[in-house]
């Protein structure tokens, strides 16, 4: 089996077997699946043979003839399922690429003005007065009376306050060396 | 990089003990005969006396307390700088009281021996010398231990 019958077949049991379940050999949908495959090969045999030599035909044991039946109508329906799994999953991120790449974008685009310009400025009419009223005494409330911000505040403003300190302390220091200095050089030179 | 306190730091430390006792001072005296005569008129004489006194004692008590309990004035505190002896072991209290007594008497010399500390190798003035003290830096002198 190949081609479009194939690919159909494929997607057919993959949406059985979303539906249903995995399909057996056992199964009669396998079994019917091989028996028409065997059936079309073995015509197109027999064709073959019939115009080129006549031969008797072998006595048919219908046990056998099942089981080969099922056999090959599963491995037909594993093939057809993967082939198609395999086109479909093709055909979906092609899909989706294609759509990244040329629609998101050229969408996106289009609307921003439209979200920037009109909807963005009704939602925040509409939202803010509500946000300033209700949300943010409470926020702001939580954040007064929450103790790892006061600690946070406190430990901020004595580091603020340290170094500020270390930096007086560096030029006052600084601030000795140079006079000394100065006060050498004008005694050295005298 | 020396490990003792130069001429600037010295005189910075000072002025902001100076304000200190300008605001501690007038309050000590004034505070308590002021909050008396808001409650019940006058402020008795005694109290006002007895405000003056402690007032007056403020500076001597605070610069010699300050040197022997911890090296350091609020000025001090501030600059980094400790006030120990020459060999680096804390004042006693009465060393500290004598240093903090003369000047507070001589401030005028007190200011001019500050000066001393310019080509003095361990930058030390003349009430220094006197008393034999020094003032360090605490953080370098820190390192330096």
């Amino acid at each position: 089996m190949t081609g479009l019958p194939r690919f159909a077949l494929g997607t057919v049991v993959l949406t059985a077997e979303r539906l249903a379940g995995r399909t057996s050999a056992s199964s009669p949908v396998a079994i019917a699946v091989g028996l028409a495959d065997q059936g079309r090969k073995s015509a197109r045999s027999a064709a073959k043979k019939l115009t080129a030599m006549r031969i008797k035909a072998p006595a048919i044991d219908l046990r056998q003839l099942l089981h080969d039946a099922g056999a090959r109508g599963a491995i037909a329906m594993s093939r057809s399922r993967r082939d198609a799994e395999a086109t479909l999953r093709s055909v979906m991120d092609d899909s989706f690429d294609w759509a990244e790449q040329k629609v998101v974008p050229k969408v996106v685009e289009e609307m921003m003005p439209q979200i920037v310009n009109n909807i963005v400025p009704r939602i925040l009419d509409g939202v803010m007065p509500q946000i300033r009223s209700k949300v943010l005494p409470v926020i702001i409330d939580d954040l007064a009376h929450d103790p790892n911000v006061r600690t946070m505040i406190t430990e901020q403003s004595q580091s603020a306050m340290a170094d500020a300190t270390l930096e007086l302390r560096e030029t006052s220091a600084e601030a000795d060396d140079r006079l000394e200095i100065a006060f050498r050089r004008l005694f050295r030179s005298k | 990089m020396s490990h003792y306190a130069g001429v600037v730091t010295r005189l910075a430390a000072l002025v902001v003990d100076g304000v200190v006792l300008s605001i501690a001072v007038p309050a000590v005296a004034n505070g308590p005969p002021s909050m008396w005569a808001s409650i019940d008129g006058d402020a008795p004489g005694w109290l006002k006396a007895a405000c003056q006194f402690a007032a007056a004692l403020i500076p001597i008590l605070y610069f010699s307390l300050c040197w022997w309990a911890t090296g350091q004035t609020l000025g001090g505190l501030l600059f980094g700088t400790v006030v120990r002896r020459a060999d680096g072991s804390p004042l006693t209290l009465w060393r500290a009281l004598l240093r903090a007594f003369v000047g507070l008497l001589v401030p005028l010399l007190w200011l001019a021996g500050l000066f001393f500390a310019l080509w003095d190798p361990k930058r030390r003035a003349l009430h220094d010398r006197l008393f034999g003290t020094a003032v360090w830096y605490k953080q370098r002198k820190v390192l330096a231990i």
